[in-house]
Formats: structure tokens, sequence, C-alpha cells
């Protein structure tokens, strides 16, 4: 019976040529930029030096070497982070839902800030503010050799870059809880400290849960900052960056990117389908309403407080790489100077223009090929559509480090000899792009009637003329989502891409990174801004594309009710590693 | 307008559920649905009516059989190519157009010059008083509003065969009524073939020229509302159509137009609407107003239940054993039986149907 439905399919495909050559472009290609990178680093991670099967490079890692050192680091680091980043956003979303507190857009703000910046903003800032020539270190505390580099710095980094990706998660949690149930707890004589330990903070759980897993996943495989700022501790995405380029042992690389990709996958799946479906809150997408925010007490001028001071810090950390990158030599000599731009400009204007040039054509593929994606796997039925589903859905749990040696390993050979293009490059950012635009898809198509696109078609249009005149336009905020996403995300690019530069194709990333390892700070800092002045007004130019050819349906509605708070919030969706 | 006939035949609709079990949602479903005609398919969920109307427009896969619009097999034609137009139940209005803009949608793609198509939608709005709302967004619309803009995309096609989606079910009961006249009477205007899905029987009585009603599948009966209603074949219609009370029995003596039937209460003749044998085991299909109520008589009952609704007094008596639901239209002025109070039943013999028990 199977077969018969699966010639089935293949018959009502083959009606429609041009479904069938979508279905298998896409595919292969997913097949082409994942599947097989990945097969090649299990592959190689089993062969040794004289291309016999072995599995040394496992027995060396896990017998307790400096690899197993790396990967422990990153399992204690995660933990440490996860807890930390958990904490600090239950707080804040916390206030978010269940308080009014002044400047609560502009925390909300500041909050999702790192979401979208490079990765080495708050690193910088952190070498900046405590580092040997620290701010606060030298000048302040008069300490002299303050070591920011370590287990400490990085803590304080990862948790202040990804604490807002838990927050996200939180908030909206917090505020799908219908306040009915507090408010029943309430009536029955509960105190407003047993409501909370009794009835919210149950049913924040599975949020809590997810919040954690998103940041361990992250942290783990984070690759920036290791990079800046973590000296002598090392953790994995490092190691095996170090173990593939710098002593050039593919098979100890691969084994541990294999183990990284293990955790991570764990990790993911725990999160995906064991928290998922342990979730009391219904999720309607539409936030409850009514809930009396609490007003005053101590408990919201405490919160406040937290809520001010974190977001200062924030503020604080973005604006110290501005303002170093126009001083001569941080902490010795504290005058005004062009002088990094200046470098910046001669030196690094190809780094700048490549990673422009290679974002903005990285950008439209990974936007609709998200969606396309997104439309066959919610609209359409075919053979491998499971597959493709789980593919595109587990791709999100890959690490940057991981996809990069998987690409130096699968690509420098013919027929696919793309080490050193520009398309490898490219195909990096989108792979690495597409899971977030994908997700966002989904969950927009799943929210529109399937009967619109039947009466399109019933109206005469084909499939082309229905995705491109009727889908596109109605998931037209998920559509621009993911190119923002995309662009952001290709711009800030490091730990895949990484492996991937070449003389010819140079990113602003790396140039960073070269910078920050000769210490060279302020230059660093130039490189930074710069990047965060293009994407600034790249998002700018993009909002007001989508303002002039968008014309949001929705904002012609005056009648539809929606909370335009809500509805401006980025979503966890926006969130990825 | 060119409207075309309908035809099925022996078409069949099978597939896999989650076990891998081989399911047969529609089977081996005849139907002629002659041009001009308003034909209702009717059941309840799960009957394979939207299965059917669906494999009509395309949408879905037929697994066997054949459909024709008059003499044009189109089993091959994909759903956007074929000569029909749908009102979908939840309206399916593109909530990113204007009014206009959805009305002119299937003319643009059939590539219409600009002056024809304002023409014809502007025709159309004035027939269906949709004029002042032209420039309007879907949901600035109310629910009716909506109704009509879905049903004028689909008559501004003017194609062969009209389908109608369950397209009242998200009104209110007073809009429903009043879009039920709006919509038999402008297909009646335009004289479209039309099939209509809908499981609320009195829809289907009020609009169609013919019934199809189906159940698990299949085609139980097709005829003419009164055909369904009077003498219903099986004894799944005569229950879904209306209320039916069942009184089985065994047929002792047939002449050529009338039955005798034994039940365990009582003998009743009946008109003869089939080829019964004496011996045959039947139900007497009696509906709630075939029953009077009398002070004397020689079927003796109890009523069980009595309970006034207006129009109508709804009573239900034990008849032997058997409770038979009896409605008694406008009391007033007449006497009202109440519970416990004995009474005698009279059958209306032309109103009593009989149907072979399976």
């Amino acid at each position: 019976m199977k077969g018969s439905k699966a010639v089935g399919e293949l018959k009502k495909l083959a009606r429609d040529p041009l479904l069938l050559t979508v279905i298998i472009l896409v595919i292969a290609s997913l097949f082409v930029f994942i599947v097989y990178p990945l097969f090649q680093i299990g592959k190689v991670s089993f062969v040794n030096q004289s291309g016999e099967f072995s599995i040394d490079a496992y027995i060396r890692i896990l017998s307790g070497s400096q690899l197993l050192t790396a990967l422990t680091n990153s399992l204690v680091l995660a933990l440490i982070v996860g807890t930390l980043s958990t904490i600090i956003a239950y707080t804040f979303a916390y206030t978010f839902a269940y308080m009014n507190v002044p400047f609560k857009k502009l925390f909300n703000g500041i909050a999702i800030l790192p979401v979208i910046s490079p990765p080495f903003v708050i690193s910088l800032s952190a070498i900046l503010l405590f580092g040997r020539q620290g701010f606060i270190t030298k000048n302040l505390l008069g300490l002299e050799n303050a070591n920011i580099y370590g287990l400490n710095g990085l803590i304080l980094v990862q948790t202040l870059s990804f604490f807002p990706i838990a927050f996200l998660v939180l908030a909206g949690l917090l505020r799908s809880i219908s306040p009915a149930l507090e408010e029943a707890s309430q009536n029955m004589g509960a105190s407003k400290l047993k409501t909370f330990m009794s009835v919210t903070l149950p049913l924040s759980i599975p949020g809590i849960a997810n919040a954690f897993l998103l940041v361990f996943i992250q942290s783990l495989a984070d690759f920036g900052n290791p990079m800046t700022i973590g000296g002598n501790y090392t953790t994995v995405a490092r190691e095996i960056y170090l173990q593939a380029v710098g002593s050039y042992d593919m098979q100890a690389g691969s084994s541990l990117a294999m183990l990284l990709l293990f955790v991570t996958i764990v990790v993911y799946v725990i999160q995906k389908f064991w928290v998922g479906n342990r979730s009391y809150v219904t999720v309607t997408g539409k936030p409850t309403g009514g809930r009396r925010m609490i007003e005053k007490g101590p408990l919201r001028n405490i919160m406040f407080v937290i809520c001010t001071l974190l977001s200062l810090t924030v503020i604080t950390f973005y604006a110290l790489v501005p303002i170093g990158s126009f001083i001569k030599l941080w902490g010795i000599n504290n005058s005004f100077t062009l002088d990094h731009y200046t470098y910046v400009f001669s030196l690094g204007q190809k780094a700048i223009v490549d990673t422009f040039t290679l974002s903005i054509i990285a950008t439209p593929i990974a936007g609709l090929l998200g969606m396309i994606i997104a439309f066959l796997i919610v609209r359409k039925s075919f053979i491998g559509k499971k597959t493709l589903e789980m593919v595109s859905m587990l791709s999100i749990a890959i690490p940057g480090t991981v996809l990069g040696i998987a690409y130096i390993l699968s690509f420098n050979k013919a027929p696919l000899a793309l080490t050193g293009t520009a398309s490898i490059i490219i195909a990096a950012f989108v792979v690495r792009a597409i899971p977030v635009g994908i997700r966002s898809g989904v969950t927009a198509l799943q929210q529109i009637d399937p009967s619109i696109e039947e009466a399109s078609t019933n109206l005469g249009a084909n499939q082309t003329k229905t995705f491109f005149g009727i889908v596109l336009p109605l998931i037209k905020p998920a559509f621009f989502s993911g190119l923002v996403n995309s662009f952001v995300k290709s711009m800030t690019a490091m730990s895949a891409v990484i492996f991937l530069i070449s003389a010819k194709y140079n990113l602003i990333t790396a140039s960073i990174l070269t910078q920050v390892e000769s210490g060279r700070i302020g230059v660093a800092s130039a490189y930074c801004t710069i990047l965060i002045v293009i994407m600034i007004v790249a998002l700018l130019f993009l909002n007001l594309l989508l303002s002039l050819f968008g014309g949001n349906y929705e904002k012609k509605q005056p009648k539809l009710k929606k909370h335009p708070k809500l509805e401006k919030q980025p979503t966890p969706q926006s969130v990825s590693m | 307008m060119s409207s075309k006939s309908v035809t099925l035949n022996n078409v069949t609709k099978t597939f896999l559920d989650d076990q891998s079990r081989l399911v047969h949602a529609v089977s081996d479903v005849d139907l002629q649905i002659n041009k001009g005609e308003f034909a209702t398919l009717l059941g309840p969920s799960g009957c394979g009516k939207t299965t059917t109307l669906r494999m009509i427009a395309g949408f879905e896969d037929i697994s066997g059989g054949d459909i024709y619009f008059g003499e044009e097999n189109v089993n091959k034609i994909p759903p956007n190519n074929r000569d029909c137009t749908m009102v979908f139940q939840s309206y399916a209005l593109f909530p990113h157009m204007t009014v206009f803009e959805n009305v002119a949608y299937g003319l643009k793609i059939k590539k219409m010059p600009k002056e024809e198509i304002e023409k014809k939608v502007d025709e159309i709005f004035g027939i269906m008083n949709l004029t002042e709302h032209k420039n309007r967004m879907p949901n600035q619309l109310s629910g009716g509003q909506q109704q009509r803009v879905a049903l004028a995309r689909a008559l501004v096609m003017e194609p062969g065969v009209l389908l109608f989606d369950e397209p009242l079910s998200n009104l209110d009961a007073k809009l429903r009524l009043l879009m039920r006249d709006e919509i038999r009477r402008l297909q009646k205007r335009v004289g479209i073939t039309a099939v209509y899905v809908t499981h609320d029987q009195s829809e289907a009585m009020s609009m169609s020229d013919k019934v199809i009603v189906m159940n698990k599948g299949k085609i139980e009966q097709i005829g003419t509302p009164q055909e369904i209603y009077q003498r219903p074949r099986t004894r799944f219609v005569a229950d879904f159509i209306g209320t039916a009370n069942f009184l089985e029995g065994v047929v002792t003596s047939v002449s050529d137009e009338e039955v005798v039937i034994q039940t365990e209460q009582t003998t009743l003749t009946v008109v003869k609407s089939d080829n019964f044998k004496v011996g045959d085991a039947v139900y007497i299909v009696v509906r709630p107003e075939a029953i009077t109520l009398k002070e004397q008589g020689e079927l003796e009952a109890k009523v069980t239940k009595s309970v006034f609704m207006g129009q109508i007094q709804e009573c239900e008596v034990d008849f032997g054993g058997e409770l038979l639901q009896v409605t008694i239209h406008n009391p007033m002025g007449e006497r009202t039986y109440l519970e416990g109070d004995t009474v005698y039943l009279e059958f209306t013999k032309n109103s009593l149907h009989v149907i072979k028990k399976i």
C-alpha cells in the first residue's frame, strides 16, 4: 500500500513539473550543503593519517587529553552561562509581563541588542573595561595585571550576549499565561507569593527549561568570545578550529566536531521534543489581555533598579567600542585619533567590501529559500518531505565551527572544489541563516487558511503565481524578518566562515579576530564600529523598503484588533545560534 | 454564461491512514447534475461530501472513476484550469487585496483587458450591492458582506459550474436565512449549475433542485427535497432528514397499491412504494406530524413528555413500549396533553412510508 501511495504522489508531482524541479533542487542543495558535509566529518573522524579506519581520535579525546579538557570546559561554561542567563532573563521578563515600570520599551530594545550585534562587541568592551589596561581594573581600582581572560571573562561576556535569547523565550511565555489562573488562585485565598510559587512558576517551568537549553547550545557553539577573551580556558569550538587550522589535525578536529555536534543535537532534541511537549500554556499568538500590572511597591522598585542597572551595563558595553576606536592606545595613551580608521580604510577595505557583497548576495537567497522550504513543508506532500523537515530543523543545531570544518573537508576537491571561492562562503551564510527563516515561515503559513491558496488556484492561477501573488505577500512579515536575519547573520558570521576565507575573500569578522590576536584593540574596535554602522544603515534601508513596497495590509485595517506592542516585539524565532 | 452539467462515474477516493490502512473516503459515487441545476451534497461530517466537492474542483486527486464537465473528462485537468469556481467555507478572501482586487483577481489571470475587467466587476457589484465597499479591505466588512464578495469573486468568472463548500456555516442564524435566499435567487437568475455542500438539512431542503444524501463515503439517496423527506430509501436518510419514528414490522399481505404490516403494537396499512413480498422485515417511517393524538380510539398510548415550543407542542408517547415523537401544530384552543395523560393515536395513512430492513 505504501508503494502505491508513493506512486500516486509521484504521478501528482509529474503533472506539476515546476514544483517537482523546485523540490528536487531544494533537496539536492540541502543534501550537498548540509548532509554530505556532516557525513564527511563523520568519515574523517574515523580515518587515521595512513587512511585506515580507526577510533584513535575518539580514544585520544576521551582518555583525558587537552581535547577532553576543552569539552568539559565548554560544558561547565555552558552550564554556568545557561543558569545565569536564565535567572537574569526571568527577572527581566517578569518585570516586563507583570509590572508597570518606566522605559519599558527602551529596556526591551536594549535587551535584544546583543542578539543582532557582531560577536565581538561585548568581548572587546570587556577587555577595554577589565583588561590589563582596563578602565575599571586599572584606572578605577588601580589593579596591575588584572586578568579578564579565561573563565570569568567568558562567563561575563557570554551571559551578557546570550541572556536576551532566554529573555525572548520567557517574555513570550509569561505574557501568554492567562491572568485568570492567577486571579483564580488569589480568589481562593492564596497570597501573591503563594500564587507565584504555586501557579506562575510551575507554569513557566517549560519556558525556563527551554530558555536554559537554548542558551546552553549557544554557549557551547560560541566561537568568537572564546577566541577573544578565552585566554587559557580552552573551549571545544575554539579547539576544533585550532586543531583543524592550527595543527592541521583533521581527524582530531573532526572527532571533536562530531562530539560537539552530538551534544548540541541531543540538547536541541530535548529542548524541542521533550520540553516542547510539556508546555501547559497554549500559545495562541494572542496576548492574554487584562493582566493587572503591579504599579508600585518595594518589589517593583527593586526590579526596576535591576533592569536599569542591567540596561546601563549593556549600553556601556556597546558605547565603549566606538569610543575605543578613537583612542590611540587604550589605557596608556588616551588621546583622540583617527589612525585606526585610516588603517581600516587602507588595509581593511577589501574585507569590508567582501563581507558586504557576499552578505547582500546571500540575503535574498536565504530569505527566499527559507520561505520556499517552509511552503513545501506546510503545504505540499511529496516523497522525502519528512527528511526535508528533519534536516532543515536539525540544521539549526549545527554549531558554526562544525559546519566550517565540514565544509573544508567536503569541498576541497573536484567535483565540488569550492574552497576559496565566493560560493562556499555564500553557501555557509545561507545554511546558517535559513533555519530561522524556515521556522518563521512555517509559523506564518500555519496561521493562514489553506483555502486562500486554493481560492487562487480555483480562480486560475498557477503555482508560481499563487506563491508570489498570494503566499509571499501574506507571509511578508516572516519573509522580511527572514531577510533581516540573514543579512545580520551573514555580516556578523564568523564561526563557520573563518575556515573558508582565503586571500581572495576576506571578511570583517576574521580581520577583527586578527587584530584582537595581535593586541590592536583600537583597530578591532574601529572594524566593529564600521560593521555596526553598516548594519544599522542596511537595516534602516531594508525597513524603508518594507514600508515602501511592503504595504503591510494589516496596517490598512483599523478594525483589526491587534496589540501593536506584541507585534513589534521580536519572537523567539528571530534567535538562533 | 455557458453552464455545464457535472457527471461523476464510479468516483472513488482512498487514502492511507496513520496505520497505513486503506480508507475509502468516497466510494463508487455515480452522480449526474444537470445544466443549471442546484444540487446539494448533504450528510453528516466525515461522510465524504466535501471530499467529493474538492474532487470536482480538482483539489483532491481521484483514486478511481471519471469526472465530466459537460462532455469533457476533467480527470487530468489541474484545478487552476477547470471551468469551475468555488465559494469557500472560510470565504478565503485575499486579505492583502481590496474587495475590487479580490473580485478582479481571476479575470486578471485570464489576461482580460483592464476596461473589461472594470466593467464586469462593476456589473457584479451592482447585482450584489457591493459597489460602495469596492475599495475596502476584506476584514473591514461584516460576515455577510464578506460572503457576498466571495460569491461575487466566484460568479464574475462566469464558470461552467459553481461550487459551494458550506458557505453559510460562519454566519449567524438570521443572516444565514437571508443569504440562503440570495444565493438561490442569484443562481436561478444566471442559470448556473451549482454544487453545494452542507450538513444543514434545512439549507439543503430550501435551496436545492436535487439533494444527494451521503453517508460513510457512499450515496444513500438522490432525489428532490420532497422525495428525500417523504420517501426516504434507507433508515439513515429518514433519520438524518428531519425527525423520524421507526416501527419495526413484517409484511403480511401485499396488493397493487397497499401493503399491510404487522408491528408489535398494531397492524398498519400503508401506501406501497417499493416491491415488497410477504414476510419482508420492514421499518415503518412515522414522521412526528403523521400522528394525531385523540381522546378516544383504538391505539392507546401514554404521554411521557410534553413541551410547549410556541409554534408547536412536542410530545413523546409510549406506544406499547416504543417511544414516539409527536408534534401538534398550534395547540391553541385545543386540548393540550400533558405528561401522564392517556391518549389514542391516529396515523395518517398517506404520511407513512415503508422501507426494507437491511
